[in-house]
């Protein structure tokens, strides 16, 4: 057989494939309306990749905060990750590049990823010197030889310390074998090494999806650590919606393809951040106490004291509140909540939770029977809201006070599903409804959840 | 005249049938056979050649359901044929290039001695084609089967160069992956 032989074979190809390949490309394909549909759906994204399944949810008893949350949540591995989607980051030469790629179905799906990275990062690479994946994981945690991050790097920034681990050096192959990493990564934070000059690049061109693959070792790093059941993802998505109360210690493992932050607060609470998302988990406070401990004695002290607030910003909890509770509605019928999230700001670790200081929560519920059909409920404090609409053109606006409501004040919005406002003393409400509800349902929907 | 008319012309062995298929395709197989042979008059033969044996192939059988891809094979291995026969005395600067690639998918160098194994090579890479995600299909067909250049391809879809040589260059490696797995290796 030689070359002339092989491309003589090559007629052979099925004929439909044959016409199809000489057919032009489609605008707006492909990667196009991935980066379109991206920049949209950007930051729910980065917070949805490891968003948590609901199976039910129910009031949380009373309690000092060690007993166990009445909050039922599953993690599947791939929640709101679509088929083909890979996201994460590579670190190269000093530079973090956000990955945000749809791969369609292949047996060499490593191998596309990889041409895809290479030719992204480093567009002159030769093919023959394209990366190789190595300290592989269950097939979705990878680091690329040539690119991997800088070995063993502290960056201190008040209370947070990111470790970068060579993580070739450790097996991962159990939660246990990930502790022995932290704790032997930990010793370096004695070091203090700063090291400055990271960026992000994330211009839209350049963003690619890489699998959420942080998700299975988190677990598996947690339950390590003996952690207890996830409570609802909070949306840590700008500066001034942080999270400041009680937090004790904030960890960043580097493993190459994500960010796994650990954040150990008070009241036995750990958060895991993956991306922008942070879930609270409560964990077995025997067990971290080693942990603290052992970190404590490397540059930070004694831990605070512990608290409860922790506790007090869960759904749950909030819904009992009698001037807030009713904007945690139930789920519609026909429906099932997919995902929560909350965003909070509260200046001081002592004060005690005020859920008037709850700026947003959004809820998205998923069609049980239909998939596609999405209902996103958003729920903004007045005061916020007060600042967003000042200035917005009134003839676009798609509001009026609840009980004004109905069908003719739903509108389509840009994307293409229908939205509508309503407004009450204390906050801004809005649905929108995908490929679900028509307007007089979400007009309704709107007075029952959130009429007087 | 639209390609069933066309198809049912040379069902019927009409001899109108060479000149309508002439008409809407010759210019396609004539690009085909001169990227190959990269010599006019050469490529104007095996188009010719193409057409008849065409003609001659589909007479009396069904309406064929695609002409292009079916008459593109023909005219490719007609061109590939006069090639083998001239040896290495003329050979087109697309052709040198374009078995410069593929022999990364080779496992080793020898000929195909029996019918047999080329059928069996054929539907191999049929079958190795049509397992590859969409884009890649249409950068393989549109490089080996159409000879389209890397500019072309790249241009065509929106891509850079770059990435199709390496699209090209994962491709190969598995399809030569695939031929040892099925014993093309000594």
């Amino acid at each position: 057989m030689n070359e002339l032989d092989l491309l003589s074979a090559v007629g052979s190809i099925d004929g439909e494939l044959v016409e199809r390949a000489a057919e032009p490309k489609k605008k707006n394909s492909g990667r196009a309306l991935l980066i379109a549909a991206s920049i949209a759906a950007a930051l729910a994204l980065a917070a949805g990749v490891f968003a948590i399944v609901l199976s039910k949810t129910e009031a949380a008893p009373e309690g000092d905060g060690k007993e166990a949350s009445a909050t039922e949540a599953e993690a599947p591995e791939n929640a709101g990750v679509p088929a083909n989607m890979y996201s994460g980051y590579v670190k190269y030469n000093g530079k973090a590049y956000i990955f945000m790629m749809n791969l369609p179905a292949s047996e060499d799906i490593e191998g596309e990823f990889l041409a895809e990275i290479t030719h992204r990062i480093k567009p002159d690479t030769p093919p023959e010197e394209a990366p190789e994946l190595s300290g592989y994981k269950k097939g979705s945690i990878c680091a690329l030889k040539g690119f991997d991050p800088e070995h063993m790097i502290c960056m201190p920034d008040g209370e947070t310390i990111s470790l970068f681990i060579d993580w070739d050096s450790y097996d991962y192959s159990s939660g246990e074998k990930v502790l022995e990493g932290v704790f032997h990564a930990s010793e370096y934070m004695r070091g203090l090494i700063y090291e400055s000059g990271e960026s992000v690049e994330n211009g839209y061109d350049e963003r690619f999806v890489m699998d959420g693959d942080g998700l299975p070792l988190a677990r598996e790093m947690l339950a390590a650590l003996g952690a207890g059941e996830w409570t609802e993802p909070i949306m840590d998505v700008n500066e001034h919606y942080r999270i400041s109360c009680g937090l004790l210690w904030d960890f960043t493992l580097d493993l190459g393809a994500i960010d796994l932050g650990l954040s150990i607060y008070e009241g036995g609470y750990a958060g895991v951040h993956m991306t922008n998302a942070l879930r609270f988990i409560r964990f077995d406070e025997a067990r971290i106490a080693p942990f603290l401990e052992y970190l404590s004695e490397g540059c930070h002290g004694e831990p605070a004291e512990l608290s409860d607030n922790m506790r007090n910003l869960r759904p749950e909890a909030l819904r009992g509140e009698p001037r807030f509770g009713k904007y945690f509605p139930e789920t519609p019928g026909g429906f099932r909540l997919e995902r929560a999230t909350i965003v909070y700001e509260q200046s001081s670790g002592s004060e005690p939770v005020d859920p008037g200081k709850v700026r947003l929560l959004t809820a998205e519920y998923r069609g049980v029977e239909n998939e596609d059909a999405m209902i996103k409920i958003t729920v903004r404090s007045k005061a916020e809201l007060t600042s967003e609409l000042l200035g917005a053109d009134e003839d676009k606006r798609s509001d009026a006070p609840i009980e004004e409501l109905d069908a003719s004040t739903v509108k389509v919005s840009g994307s293409g599903c229908y939205e509508v406002t309503g407004y009450d003393e204390n906050a801004a409400i809005t649905i929108h409804a995908y490929d679900s509800l028509t307007p007089e349902e979400i007009a309704a929907l709107m007075h029952e959840c959130f009429g007087k | 005249m639209d390609d069933r008319a066309i198809a049912e012309l040379l069902s019927s062995g009409s001899e109108q049938a060479i000149a309508e298929t002439n008409a809407k395709y010759g210019a396609e197989l004539f690009r085909l056979a001169l990227r190959l042979t990269g010599d006019p008059e050469v490529s104007e033969e095996c188009v010719n050649d193409a057409l008849f044996r065409a003609w001659e192939l589909l007479r009396g059988k069904e309406p064929a359901q695609r002409l292009l891809p079916l008459l593109g094979r023909i005219v490719r291995g007609i061109a590939i044929d006069r090639i083998r026969a001239a040896g290495s005395k003329k050979r087109s600067a697309v052709l040198i290039e374009l078995t410069q690639e593929l022999s990364d998918a080779l496992p080793w160098s020898g000929s195909v001695e029996h019918e047999a194994e080329a059928n069996e090579l054929g539907e191999l890479i049929r079958g190795f084609v049509n397992k590859l995600p969409r884009e890649k299909q249409a950068v393989f067909i549109r490089r080996y089967w159409y000879f389209d250049t890397i500019a072309e391809i790249a241009s065509s879809m929106g891509t850079t160069e770059s990435r199709v040589k390496s699209m090209l260059f994962r491709m190969r490696k598995g399809l030569r992956l695939l031929l040892e797995r099925k014993g093309y290796d000594v």
